[in-house]
């Protein structure tokens, strides 16, 4: 095992929001949108437009459901609304042929298949995603890079959480299950452009894996999806093709490593910043499982998804017209005070309901409860072995940015002696 | 006096499930999900479980009811 992981500035200059990979995704922004999220939905819950133009940004934006310039856009901000368009996917899809000038989706990812196509798809890789699965991937892809990284920062007595460990976790869990080795995985993760990921780095890594695992099977998830068997509509059944596993390992590297990076630094600061939280996780762990979920509530990373109306519709009374593109802003749901009481408190003592968090529907995060394994080991690691564990005092408070992927622009801490 | 007895019980629609987990996660010793990744029950929701209640409600393809029974 090399020790490139350890490389700080590495780290730094591969996963700074700010940074120009960052810029499509609303990186900069850093104003506080909760404000007008709760304003907007007091005031529909239904709206014509984009978050984005509902927060002033006027900045370059490339994401699920945007630009799209040529089609009407709503936003929905509620719980109820949200769920329901969310949900119903005989109305609203993630997928529509496109317009002239429109990019054409790519009917290989599963992320943008609906109905019995996309259930097919999604079965496949299902079992290895359940609860009862954590534990293979705890233990496979996750425990060894969480005790490394800790390795590497427990003597210094200040990191920088967000860059040092956060980021790290997820993308070498992912690549790690994927049979990519630790200097590939950061080679991936370099060739990620403004533009989404530089397919062919991928692809020249994986193609070979994918092939060995069909000579070879191994215990990692390359060997799961090379041996899936699909059953079409008409019954036959066949496997996947090489394209297609790559396809599947393209969405779960671009869903699964900057999603949990920065809810982990969400819950983090999140907590360093309750101390009655945090003495309740220092007496009893299992409490972190109400401070991730109502992380997750408070600010979920990921604060909007959208669906693309197939019929003339309405939601909540406002009339939809068939190829609009409908965000659920779930982030601005997740705060509905017809839902939870103080709703834009941080307060993981409160009773735990479902959110939108994770999204609703057929899509709901498959990923999920590798994320919150990931959360759950990344937090606990850190607790046990750094002691006194605190947000640097002489550090400006960590800041959320970002507009359509949120999170803490740096977490800076001390910890134990050297502080 | 007539003594009513009540008793909860979920079904489930495995056609309509994906497998999410959302059920096993809120209440593990009711919801389970197996090895073909749909649901199943694995144990009884206790009458008044508010998180049962939560979770019926909170499926992601509405895959879960909640027959709430009274006997007399």
């Amino acid at each position: 095992m090399t020790d490139v992981r350890f490389d700080r500035d590495r780290l730094r200059s591969l996963f700074d929001l700010r940074s120009d990979v960052y810029v499509t995704r609303g990186g900069a922004f850093d104003v506080d949108p909760y404000p007008t999220f709760n304003r907007l939905r007091d005031t529909g819950p239904v709206h014509p437009g984009a978050p984005h133009e509902a927060l002033g940004w006027t900045g370059p934006v490339f994401f699920q459901g945007l630009p799209y310039p040529n089609r009407p856009h709503f936003t929905v901000y509620d719980f109820d609304t949200c769920s329901e368009v969310l949900k119903d996917d005989s109305r609203f899809r993630t997928s529509v042929p496109a317009l002239p000038g429109e990019p054409d989706l790519l009917d290989i990812i599963v992320l943008f298949m609906d109905g019995d196509l996309h259930r097919r798809y999604r079965t496949l890789v299902q079992p290895s995603f359940v609860p009862a699965k954590a534990m293979w991937w705890l233990e496979n892809w996750v425990k060894d890079t969480i005790r490394e990284l800790i390795d590497g920062l427990e003597g210094s007595g200040r990191a920088d959480l967000n860059f040092e460990f956060c980021a790290p976790i997820p993308l070498l869990t992912i690549t790690g299950s994927f049979g990519i080795t630790v200097e590939d995985a950061l080679a991936v993760r370099e060739a990620v452009t403004s533009d989404g990921s530089d397919q062919s780095t991928l692809a020249r890594l994986l193609m070979p894996i994918i092939r060995a695992r069909r000579e070879e099977p191994r215990d990692d998830l390359i060997t799961v999806l090379v041996q899936a068997e699909l059953t079409d509509e008409d019954g036959s059944v066949h496997r996947l093709t090489d394209t297609e596993v790559l396809a599947f390992g393209m969405l779960l590297l671009a869903a699964g490593s900057g999603t949990t990076w920065k809810q982990m630094g969400i819950t983090i600061v999140a907590l360093l910043d309750h101390p009655e939280a945090l003495a309740a996780v220092k007496a009893d762990r299992a409490f972190l499982r109400n401070v991730i979920e109502e992380s997750i509530r408070w600010m979920p990373t990921d604060p909007v998804f959208s669906r693309f109306a197939i019929v003339d519709t309405e939601v909540a009374g406002v009339p939809i017209p068939a190829g609009s593109v409908v965000h659920a802003c779930l982030a601005a749901a997740n705060r509905d005070p017809k839902r939870w009481e103080r709703p834009d408190e941080f307060d993981p003592f409160r009773p735990m309901k479902p959110h939108l968090g994770f999204g609703h529907g057929p899509h709901t995060c498959l990923g999920m409860h590798v994320a919150r394994a990931e959360i759950t080991h990344g937090v606990t690691g850190l607790l046990d072995r750094l002691p006194d564990l605190r947000l640097d005092p002489d550090s400006p408070s960590p800041a959320f940015i970002g507009l359509y992927e949120r999170g803490a622009a740096s977490i800076p801490v001390v910890f134990g002696a050297g502080s | 006096m007539t003594c009513v007895t009540s008793s909860w019980r979920v079904e489930t629609d495995r056609t309509r499930c994906i497998g999410s987990g959302t059920c096993a996660f809120a209440v593990p010793e009711v919801f389970d999900v197996d090895a073909s990744g749909r649901v199943v029950v694995v144990g009884e929701p206790v009458v008044g479980d508010e998180r049962v209640r939560l979770a019926v409600e909170g499926c992601p393809t509405d895959a879960l009811v909640l027959i709430e029974e009274e006997t007399a």
